[in-house]
């Protein structure tokens, strides 16, 4: 029982963190491998103020917001400069490489590699374990979370967050501001990134560097591109298929030495077959094509945003196979 | 005529190489102003001083009444300058609508929260977005059955026509046309010229770069002409081509009887 509750917890812990992810990497378009850095940072900050200076538990949530949208504007401020894709790869790997060990070196802080330590926990409701109890409050806020981004995904401001993530320059030319934008998208999505952070230090009671490494920056980007990063459930399935499949494959009766071999490999496969066969991930919208086509007929193609890699056919509808499930 | 916007004494070097020396325009409140010139004449460096994609090194750009020289193109665009590009641009993968509707500003679309607590607002201003989105559909003479198409999968020419669409959804007030006859047939570049100048008489003014004399005769009231990084004349586009200095500027003397 206590372990099901884990793995639903987990689920929720990482749909709410895929979604925010989904929102930055899947329609901004920014490529950032500091989102374990937020859900790192949204940890940290709420055990802080909850543990360290007492504060009731319920202002860790907004302390976390706030930590959470600071820490994804100042991300964001370089990100200015190198624009997009593997550059700005570089600077976010680098801030999320310098949040990790500014938690392990600011012992006084932090607790240093040794964590933190006795994090409190919202009261149990009814009969509920505390476990238990967070992964209900975990599961309320993945649900809201998603809500948000898809409520967003559909509005005016989602539709100017997709013209970001395909061509800045127009977008700059129809009359936006694209450096605000591209501040306000990184904060608000390390606000929710952040947000998650709350609920993994109370569920634990213990929050140590490791657990914020890039390692998971990129754990979420591998649910987001098997997933589905360009929908609103594509995170979502991301998150649930990487904490559900591993737990199945050991059930099948493997030794967990053989199991967790298998399993590096199997996503390893899987993802090369997912870019090959389904780039779009497990769900995928008609409203966006899989990114790197280019404009048929297109007689200039030096400021391409896409890239390359294009299919770039004389066919009027290639691609229609790949473009999957209608939303 | 007054001008809606007055470009004074732009010079532009890139390096060595002196693009605009001193280069002075005036663009009409109304009708189409051509800009032409042989290749390298800095038409499409004057252009992109004037949307604010590059800086002058010199010189003042005054825009209805207001100095813009050294303002971001999103600064520009909020102004009411729209600017197309020559390789259209589209916004790929995305359907025609969006398209078109990423060209509207409102604070809905500017805020990121406003939309959710005053989502009621949000909706019906959703509603009207889409209809004047497919108000710019017809009046650039694509049908509304497009509306709901992946952009990538409508012709050249009408994805050009969904970029003018675009902008004419954000109520230029004036309109800057980068080439947008390259690339099309004949056929196409009718159907565009007609939309431009509809466009123009409904009272936007135009200002296009064109190497193409043809359609500058079919279409500028009066074009400018450009040649090594200065403004040569400005006439009627029929009297232009009379003047054979001109025309041996563009194509070579042997083209001079």
């Amino acid at each position: 029982m206590e372990f099901l509750t884990f793995l639903v917890f987990l689920g929720c812990l990482y749909t709410m963190l895929t979604s925010s992810f989904g929102l930055l990497m899947g329609i901004g378009r920014q490529f950032s491998m500091a989102h374990a850095g937020m859900w790192g940072l949204g940890a940290y900050s709420s055990a802080y103020v909850t543990l360290e200076l007492a504060w009731p538990l319920w202002l860790g949530i907004p302390t976390a917001l706030v930590f959470g949208a600071l820490a994804g504007a100042l991300v964001a401020v370089p990100a200015l400069r190198v624009g997009v894709g593997v550059y700005l790869a570089i600077v976010t790997f680098a801030f999320q490489m310098v949040f990790v060990n500014l938690l392990t070196n600011l012992g006084d802080l932090t607790g240093g590699s040794r964590g933190m330590a006795g994090i409190p926990a919202f009261p149990s409701i009814g009969d509920l374990s505390i476990t238990q109890t967070v992964t209900v409050y975990t599961a309320i806020a993945a649900v809201l979370v998603v809500l948000l981004v898809h409520v967003w995904r559909r509005s005016a401001y989602g539709r100017v967050l997709l013209a970001l993530g395909r061509d800045e320059k127009v977008l700059e030319g129809l009359g936006r501001d694209t450096r605000w934008l591209k501040i306000q998208l990184f904060a608000l999505t390390g606000s929710l990134g952040a947000l998650a952070g709350v609920f993994y230090a109370q569920y634990l009671g213990f929050i140590s560097p490791e657990s914020f490494s890039v390692h998971q920056s990129i754990l979420l980007m591998t649910m987001l591109l098997i997933g589905g990063a360009f929908t609103t459930f594509g995170p979502v399935v991301g998150a649930w298929f990487f904490v559900l499949v591993p737990e199945l494959l050991t059930r099948v009766g493997l030794p967990d030495s053989v199991a967790a071999a298998l399993q590096q490999i199997l996503f390893g496969l899987l993802l090369i077959l997912f870019m090959i066969f389904r780039p779009m991930g497990i769900v995928s919208s008609r409203r966006h094509r899989p990114p790197g086509r280019r404009v048929r007929a297109a007689d200039s193609s030096d400021s391409d945003p896409d890239g390359p890699g294009g299919t770039g056919g004389t066919d009027p509808r290639p691609d229609q196979t790949r473009v999957g499930v209608p939303s | 005529m007054s001008a809606i916007i007055e470009v004074r004494g732009i010079t532009k070097r890139f390096g060595g190489i002196t693009a605009l020396s001193d280069a002075s325009i005036d663009v009409p409140a109304s009708g189409v102003l051509g800009l032409i010139g042989p290749n390298g004449a800095g038409k499409t460096t004057l252009f992109n001083i004037i949307s604010g994609h590059l800086r002058a090194d010199s010189g003042t750009i005054t825009f209805d009444g207001r100095r813009v020289e050294r303002k971001r193109p999103s600064a520009l665009a909020r102004l009411g300058l729209a600017r197309s590009w020559q390789d259209v641009r589209p916004l790929t993968g995305l359907t025609v609508l969006d398209n078109v509707l990423v060209g509207r500003r409102t604070r809905d679309a500017e805020y990121p929260l406003r939309g959710l607590i005053r989502w009621r607002s949000a909706r019906a201003e959703e509603r009207l977005a889409k209809e004047e989105a497919f108000a710019a559909l017809q009046r650039v003479g694509l049908d509304e059955r497009l509306a709901g198409e992946q952009i990538d999968d409508l012709a050249f020419a009408e994805q050009k026509l969904v970029t003018l669409a675009r902008l004419l959804v954000g109520e230029p007030k004036v309109l800057l046309l980068d080439e947008p006859a390259s690339g099309l047939d004949v056929e196409s570049v009718d159907r565009l010229l007609r939309v431009i100048r509809s466009i123009a008489e409904s009272g936007v003014p135009v200002l296009l770069v064109e190497h193409n004399l043809a359609v500058v005769r079919d279409v500028a009231d009066r074009a400018v002409f450009m040649s090594n990084g200065k403004v040569i004349a400005v006439e009627t586009p029929d009297d232009l081509v009379r003047r054979a200095d001109l025309i041996e500027l563009y194509f070579g003397s042997r083209w001079v009887a």
